[in-house]
This record gives C-alpha cells, sequence and structure tokens, in this order.
C-alpha cells in the first residue's frame, strides 16, 4: 500500500473528526502528521495513520473510514469486524494476501505478532541464524499460496509465519466476510527465535 | 510507505466531514485499572520499579489505558501518563509494566524540570536535549527489564529492547558503560535505523 501524507488542513479536519473530547491532548494538529492509504481489499474505506511527534517515543494510531464513521484499529477482531461489516470487503486471488497481512499487522495475537514470511530474505534475523537453520530454511521455504475454494467459498492460504518466535508453515482460512482462521500449523525450524539472545544479551540459566 | 504526493479518492474524505456526530469513546481499555494495578504490583517489587511507583503516588500522576496493537505508552503534555495495552494483555503484563515504569520516567524528567526540547530551539541543542532524554528512557528501560528478569525470569521484556534496536545499550548497561559509552551506542544506532529506513 501506499501511503501518502495529507495536508495541513486535511490533518487538522481528520484529527478534529477522531479526537475525543475526554482525551484531545492525545494529538496535536501541530505536531501531527496524518497518512492516508486505499488498500486494495476494501472497496470504499481509506486507512489513516496519524503519528504525534511531540513525544518520546513518538505515537501513532490507526484508523478506518468507511466515509462516514472512523474506526479505531485497536488491536482487536471486533475493530476489524465493524470495519469488514461497513465495507464492501474486496476478497480476491490478488487482495487476499494484502488483506491477511493487514490482518496480522492490525490484530494483537496473545503470544506475539504473526507475520507472514513473504520474502525470505526480509526475515530481519535470517543472517543470525546459524548456518545449518538457515540452509534448511532456505531448503523449505515456499513463498505464500492463495487458493480458492468455490465449494466452500473461502480462501486457503498456505504461507510460512513468524508466530510467537517460532517459524511455521501455516494452513489459513480466510472467508469473504474477512474471518481468518489458522488451520494448522507445522515447524519450519526447530527451535525457538528469541530476539534477546539471538543478540547475546544475556543466557537464560 | 512511500514520499509520493499523489493523493487518494477525494470523495471519501469530503463525504466525511460535515457528519457531525461525535465519535464514542473508542480508545478506553475495558480493563484499564486492572492493567494499571497489576503493573503497578509488578514494578513494586523490584528496586527501580518500586521508586518509580512511589513518584507516580507521590505526585499524584494521571494514568490511562488506552486499547491498541503495539505496547508503548504516551505523555502528550509532559504530566499525563497514556499507557497502550493489547486487548488481551496479560501474557505481557511484564512488558506493560516496563512501559509504565518509562512513562513515569519521562514524567519524573519534567518534574524535575529536564522538560521536552521546543522545535524553535537551536537545533544542536534539541538535538542534545532529545538524545539525553531518550538515553534515560532508554536506560531505565534497561534497569527496569534486568530487574523484571532478576526477580520474575522473565525473558518478553529483554525480546522487546531487542526488538526495538536497544541490545547494545542493553549490554553496555550491563557491563557497566559509562554514559558517553551509551550514547556513543544510541547515536550508532539511530544512525542505523536512519540508513536502514533510507534504503
Amino acid at each position: 500500500m501506499d501511503w501518502h501524507r495529507l495536508d495541513t488542513e486535511k490533518t487538522q479536519k481528520i484529527i478534529d473528526r477522531v479526537r475525543n473530547a475526554g482525551d484531545s491532548m492525545l494529538f496535536s494538529p501541530e505536531h501531527s502528521e496524518v497518512k492516508c492509504a486505499k488498500p486494495p481489499f476494501y472497496k470504499d474505506v481509506l486507512l489513516y495513520k496519524i503519528t504525534n511527534f511531540s513525544s518520546l517515543p513518538t505515537f501513532s494510531m490507526d484508523f478506518a473510514s468507511d466515509g462516514e464513521k472512523f474506526f479505531y484499529l485497536d488491536g482487536s477482531e471486533q475493530s476489524l469486524a465493524q470495519i469488514n461489516k461497513a465495507s464492501a470487503l474486496n476478497l480476491t486471488q490478488e487482495t487476499v494476501l494484502p488483506y491477511l497481512n493487514f490482518y496480522f499487522k492490525n490484530i494483537s495475537h496473545e503470544d506475539g505478532d504473526i507475520y507472514l514470511i513473504e520474502k525470505l530474505e526480509s526475515l530481519p534475523f535470517i543472517n543470525s541464524l546459524a548456518p545449518e537453520q538457515k540452509s534448511a530454511l532456505e531448503r523449505h521455504y515456499r513463498p505464500p499460496h492463495a487458493v480458492y475454494k468455490e465449494e466452500s467459498g473461502h480462501f486457503d492460504i498456505t504461507s510460512p509465519v513468524f508466530y510467537g518466535g517460532i517459524l511455521m508453515l501455516s494452513k489459513i482460512i480466510v472467508d469473504m466476510e474477512g474471518h481468518v482462521h489458522i488451520k494448522e500449523q507445522e515447524m519450519l525450524l526447530k527451535s525457538t527465535i528469541q530476539p534477546h539472545l539471538m543478540e547475546g544479551m544475556t543466557e537464560i540459566e | 510507505m512511500t514520499g509520493s504526493n499523489e493523493m487518494p479518492p477525494e470523495n471519501l474524505l469530503i463525504n466525511e466531514f460535515g457528519a457531525g456526530s461525535t465519535p464514542p469513546d473508542p480508545y478506553k481499555h475495558d480493563q484499564d485499572e486492572q492493567i494499571l494495578g497489576e503493573a503497578k504490583d509488578m514494578l513494586r517489587e523490584i528496586t527501580e520499579g518500586k521508586r518509580l511507583v512511589g513518584v507516580m503516588e507521590r505526585y499524584n500522576i494521571p494514568a490511562h489505558v488506552i486499547k491498541g496493537k503495539e505496547i508503548t505508552y504516551n505523555n502528550p503534555d509532559e504530566k499525563t501518563i497514556y499507557l497502550i495495552a493489547p486487548p488481551k494483555y496479560q501474557k505481557a503484563i511484564a512488558i506493560l509494566a516496563m512501559a509504565l515504569a518509562c512513562a513515569i520516567r519521562d514524567v519524573e524528567q519534567y518534574i524535575v524540570g529536564f522538560r521536552r526540547p521546543s522545535p524553535d530551539d537551536d537545533p544542536a541543542d534539541f538535538a542534545q536535549m532529545t538524545l539525553s532524554k531518550s538515553l534515560d528512557i532508554i536506560t531505565t528501560m534497561c534497569k527496569i527489564a534486568d530487574e523484571l528478569h532478576e526477580k520474575f525470569g522473565v525473558t518478553n521484556v529483554l525480546d522487546t529492547i531487542a526488538e526495538l534496536g536497544h541490545g547494545d545499550i542493553y549490554r553496555a548497561y550491563k557491563s557497566e558503560a559509562g554514559y558517553e559509552q551509551l550514547s556513543d551506542l544510541f547515536v550508532q544506532g539511530e544512525l542505523s535505523a536512519l540508513e536502514d529506513g533510507d534504503t
């Protein structure tokens, strides 16, 4: 998705529209920027990212708008379900993977973030793996693949994912309402990735 | 993201304004008090955490919890804490405690007169103040993570520091490096992040 920075006037209007009366201090128009993107999987929804640069660390909130209402993407399934209900979700062979990426990026999972591995070289720790781990991963890696199932009316997606510190090969169902269900998972690497150990910060006794 | 100036369809924006309705409060976490209570309880069990919770109580620092996917904090007016917590927070309570500690430290900076730089400041002063304030917060983060790890055996706080790109600073903190070495590492990390962002 391409994100476009809005001009000052539109930035002001968006911030006025989304800030809650009780929490009006969260975004100040003079120190915030608003970016906007048109996702390929919605027919009539724009995404907005509002970033406040006046605080350390900088702080962002993401919204979706159908032109009538603004929906705050708060990490819950319900927030996305609201948008999918209000909008015409356009899932096709071309848009289902971008949608799945969007879903994982915006929905919080108890055991940690889930990332689709669209390219092996995009794995942040690929060069930190032991040579045998790296070559095993390269041997088994297949890019994400989506198939539409006419009879059941959903997409079957097979994709490598990074979930809870583990590289998995996952079979995922995405139905036409945008619900996502992880059906099966198998480990691609027989070890858990712990960023602090990879960086040699400390060894756990 | 791109730097393109091409705009998305305007009609969606134009249609939005003038609706005139007040949006509901979509931000407040429905378990806000519970999260703050659990995070403070955890901090009270460690030395630096206990000190910071004491600061929060002594100065009656207001704190709110809002829902969001990424755990972080924001102190928009330097005096009020907004902690951002995921809908299901239980497995991440140590990370939330660490974020709360950083937020309190941020307010403590304000209390002792260490204010945020103004965009009108001389650029060199602005950069120096930003570096000092950020490094102070990151050092607090390292201290809290270390104490939480020692006390509770949690490792997700250490993973978070590594994922934020502060692993080198944590290592230097653990080896009792001085301010100069820590600030060199911080500047180096910021420059690397900038270069990565450009590619």
